[in-house]
């Protein structure tokens, strides 16, 4: 704050009076008179507004003026005449300082212009002018109202290939010749996947990519590798914007979806920012942490991010879809709010008593909180606001979902639910649809449940397709990792992809060098061989042979290893399968979609959605509009 | 007449009173391998209501059993070392293995052994009857003493050859506050959903599952279904 001070010299003047006639003598100078009483002193009292202020919404100063009446030399509030304000003119510049997590970082830097890049080899390739007005603008930039990015957690190329053949086969088709619903899209790239501190990265890492254009570290959400996992204190200065927040900022509508927790990861990456990803209420967090849980920070993401954001209060309005499970970290840990079909004693885990279920409840009162099948079912496409929570902790796996007590809707279901409510608003929405299982059920070795869910995750993709217009709306297929799973040996066109390798002209198994057939599909590592034939759930994986891997070959002649339960021989014991290193698939369709087409670092995502929806322009945009009505 | 039944309810009421609720206990056992070589290990029974507890002090590792509302088990193991602990969905039968009977968890034996067996003694207690049976069981010699009223098996041989497996009940308590600390300690302990294992392999304790000590095969209660061995 700075104060300036202005002295004015007093002055006291005499005026002298004469008659008509002749002059006179000039008489005498008369006594000089007494000295007049000093003049008050003007003071100007210079003040710097902080964003948000009510007079200039985007920062300034403002200028007071007035006299000192009690000579103290300072300007008290009684003494102001008046006020004046020099306000910001926009809150770019605020933006950028607010973005500086991401604007310098290198990885974020990096991304960037590889989208500059491509769009320079694009144009050049197609001999495509820049519209005139626009020369800083490329083909599809900021033509994207929506955006829909879909995560299939684990979903690696493989498991592309594999689900697609069988879902082929289950169309009675050979199965190659197949081709998924997202398959379809115009444009492909590859995503490189590794973490900043790692070669074969996790999920919280890979999505924070993902949103916020920075790679990061393993285990991490929301915030910079600067940060140390775990560690509370490191999290402030290092958190950064994801693209949904830039969409909440531009005014869109904002949603996301999960089969997983909805405080897993992946989703998580999308709202919170947290030392660990473990963090998913308070329980799991060091005792006395300053730090927020995830649950909290998802029900209380307006409150949050108007904090980071103050410019926008009037814009943001929170996440108008949150469907997944994960109702232990919302609830407190006490039986009397177990819901109807709690799978534990104390279905809530929060050791805080808060019941944020009932917290969003009271925060949105037009909003619909749902639980189970029958009240997704009765949400009107119209709904101003909904918040489903529908397991107690993941939702079921796919294939085996007509084994939940309450009901849950499928992927396909919640999202199009999402896209009927999100698409009410007319600036556009963002997005974000995981679908968490596939990774799991690669965890636990089980195809049969990873491809399942494959396949019900192409058949939400296909029903964002036939629900939006590829004109406004981006659509972006990837996933943040692979697994080893691999599609082995040479078996005979058609041959199901389930079974065991049957060689070209072959009638019978292909034997290995131990005498014994082998299947197609299997794990380098993991559990290992398990038979439970028709169970569905892909975890009982770990409660049969007491959890222990049973890896190496097993004599799979009466085997059949087509059924639900069949658990892929593995070759490592490992109490879990893992992730894999290697690249995995970006499918795209809508504006901006052509800049998949590469092989990309994975935080490039996020620059392809911002390219496409020119986010952080349209969320200046939105500032600049505001200040000018509160103006 | 009223007067009468006052009485007897009073009465009966006091009869109750005097025996414990056979629903929260901890029974400790012990088990005793006589083969080419000899073994002996120890297991504690935890009952509160729907929720049971098998404790093996020597692995430090304890596994638990929620029956749920809607008759599913629930089961989650504890890592008593480590302070962790791996909760699982609750649970399918899975199929052409064994079945995760309520019983076996429960009481440590299926009622199917019972009916396969002889009564060949039984004596009435003040709070309990005690009921010995025996018999031959896929080839195997049994004998089972049999606490009717606790649901608590008294001490079980099963023999074959030369080959032994005796399980005896050392010590029983009916103390409601020592089973209700015991529960409330474990569900202390951090624990990781099982669908999670894979998560997270910057976590020791995770990655390093396979080596923190399983059940052996079959601890987990003196006979099962038959051919569910």
């Amino acid at each position: 704050m700075k104060l300036f001070k202005y002295s004015l010299i007093a002055t006291a003047m005499l005026t002298l009076v004469a008659c008509d006639g002749d002059d006179g003598v000039n008489g005498s100078d008369g006594a000089d008179g007494i000295d007049g009483n000093d003049g008050l002193n003007s003071l100007v009292l210079q003040t710097r507004l902080d964003v948000g202020d009510s007079n200039c919404p985007n920062g300034g100063v403002q200028i007071d003026s007035g006299q000192d009446d009690n000579n103290d030399g300072e300007l008290q509030d009684a003494e102001i005449d008046a006020s004046e304000y020099v306000c910001s003119p926009g809150n770019t510049e605020v933006a950028a300082s607010q973005l500086r997590t991401s604007l310098d970082n290198s990885w974020f830097q990096r991304a960037s212009q590889q989208v500059s890049a491509n769009k320079e080899t694009w144009i050049s390739a197609t001999q495509v002018a820049s519209p005139k007005g626009a020369a800083a603008m490329g083909p599809g930039q900021g033509k994207a109202k929506n955006v829909i990015l879909f995560v299939g957690d684990g979903m690696g190329i493989s498991t592309i290939t594999a689900a697609r053949i069988l879902e082929g086969q289950m169309q009675g088709k050979a199965g190659e010749e197949h081709q998924l619903s997202f398959e379809r899209f115009p444009f492909a790239g590859l995503s490189k996947t590794y973490n900043v501190d790692a070669q074969t990265p996790d999920s919280a890492g890979t999505m924070t990519a993902m949103m916020s254009g920075v790679k990061t570290d393993v285990g991490v959400i929301g915030v910079d590798a600067d940060i140390e996992r775990g560690d509370c204190s490191t999290v402030a200065g290092n958190e950064l914007v994801t693209a949904l927040e830039l969409a909440e900022l531009a005014g869109k509508s904002t949603g996301i979806v999960s089969t997983a927790r909805i405080t897993h990861a992946t989703p998580a990456a999308t709202y919170a920012k947290s030392a660990d990803r473990n963090w998913e209420d308070i329980s799991d967090m060091p005792q006395g942490t300053e730090c927020l849980d995830i649950a909290y920070q998802l029900v209380n993401f307006e409150p949050l991010l108007e904090q980071r954001f103050p410019a926008y209060a009037d814009t943001i309005n929170g996440i108008e879809v949150a469907f997944g499970g994960g109702r232990r970290h919302f609830l407190p840990k006490d039986a009397a709010f177990n819901s109807a079909d709690a799978a534990s004693e104390v279905e809530g885990d929060r050791t805080d008593n808060l019941d944020l279920t009932q917290l969003w409840q009271d925060a949105y009162a037009g909003g619909i909180y749902v639980e189970d099948q029958a009240g997704f079912d009765a949400i009107p496409a119209s709904a101003e606001r909904v918040f489903g929570l529908f397991n107690e902790s993941h939702m079921q796996y796919e294939a085996d979902r007509g084994n939940d007590i309450a009901g849950e809707p499928s992927i396909t279901e919640m999202t199009s639910k999402a896209i009927d409510i999100l698409a009410q608003n007319e600036n556009g929405f963002f997005l974000m649809v995981e679908s968490g299982r596939i990774d799991h059920a690669h965890h636990a070795g089980n195809a049969y449940g990873a491809l399942q869910d494959t396949i019900a995750f192409a058949d939400a993709i296909q029903a964002a397709v036939d629900m939006t217009d590829p004109q406004e709306t981006l659509i972006l297929v990837t996933a943040d990792h692979g697994h080893v799973f691999t599609i082995a040996g040479y078996p005979k066109r058609g041959n199901p992809i389930l079974g065991k390798v049957v060689n070209v002209g072959a009638e019978e198994p292909a034997l290995a060098a131990d005498g014994m057939p082998y299947t197609t599909l299997g794990y380098a590592n993991g559990l290992g061989y398990r038979n439970l034939a028709d169970v569905t759930n892909s975890d009982a994986s770990y409660v049969t042979n007491n959890g222990q891997p049973d890896t190496g070959r097993k004599d799979l002649t009466d085997v059949d290893t087509t059924t639900a339960g069949y658990h892929q021989e593995a070759l490592i014991p490992l109490s879990s399968e893992t992730h894999s290193g290697e690249d995995v698939s970006i499918h795209a369709s809508g504006p901006g979609a052509w800049l998949a087409n590469g092989t990309h670092e994975q935080s490039m995502i996020f620059h392809l959605m911002n390219y496409a929806a020119d986010l952080v322009q349209k969320a200046e945009e939105n500032a600049v509009s505001m200040a000018a009505i509160n103006d | 007449m009223k007067l009468f039944i006052l009485i007897m309810g009073w009465y009966s009421g006091l009869l109750l009173a005097a025996c414990p609720d056979m629903d929260t206990l901890q029974a400790t056992y012990e088990i005793t391998l006589s083969d080419k070589k000899n073994s002996t290990s120890q297991l504690v029974l935890s009952r509160h209501g729907q929720w049971v507890a098998h404790q093996y002090p020597k692995q430090k590792i304890t596994e638990t059993w929620l029956r749920t509302a809607h008759g599913r088990l629930k089961k989650t193991r504890y890592f008593e070392h480590f302070h962790r602990a791996i909760e699982y969905a609750p649970g399918e039968t899975i199929q052409g293995k064994r079945p995760l009977s309520w019983a076996m968890r429960y009481q440590l034996v299926e009622p199917a052994l019972l009916a396969q067996l002889t009564k060949v003694h039984s004596e009435t207690l003040e709070c309990d009857t005690v009921e010995t049976y025996q018999g031959v069981v896929d080839g195997e010699q049994v004998e089972l003493s049999w606490m009717a009223g606790s649901h608590l098996v008294k001490y079980f041989i099963k023999q074959q050859g030369a080959r032994q497996i005796r399980w005896k009940l050392v010590d029983v308590e009916y103390d409601q506050a020592k089973v209700t600390r015991y529960k409330r300690e474990l569900e202390s302990y951090q624990t990781t959903d099982f669908a999670d294992i894979g998560d997270d392999h910057t976590d020791p304790f995770l990655t390093d599952m396979v080596h923190q000590g399983f059940i052996e095969h079959g601890s987990d209660g003196v006979y099962h279904a038959p051919h569910n061995h």
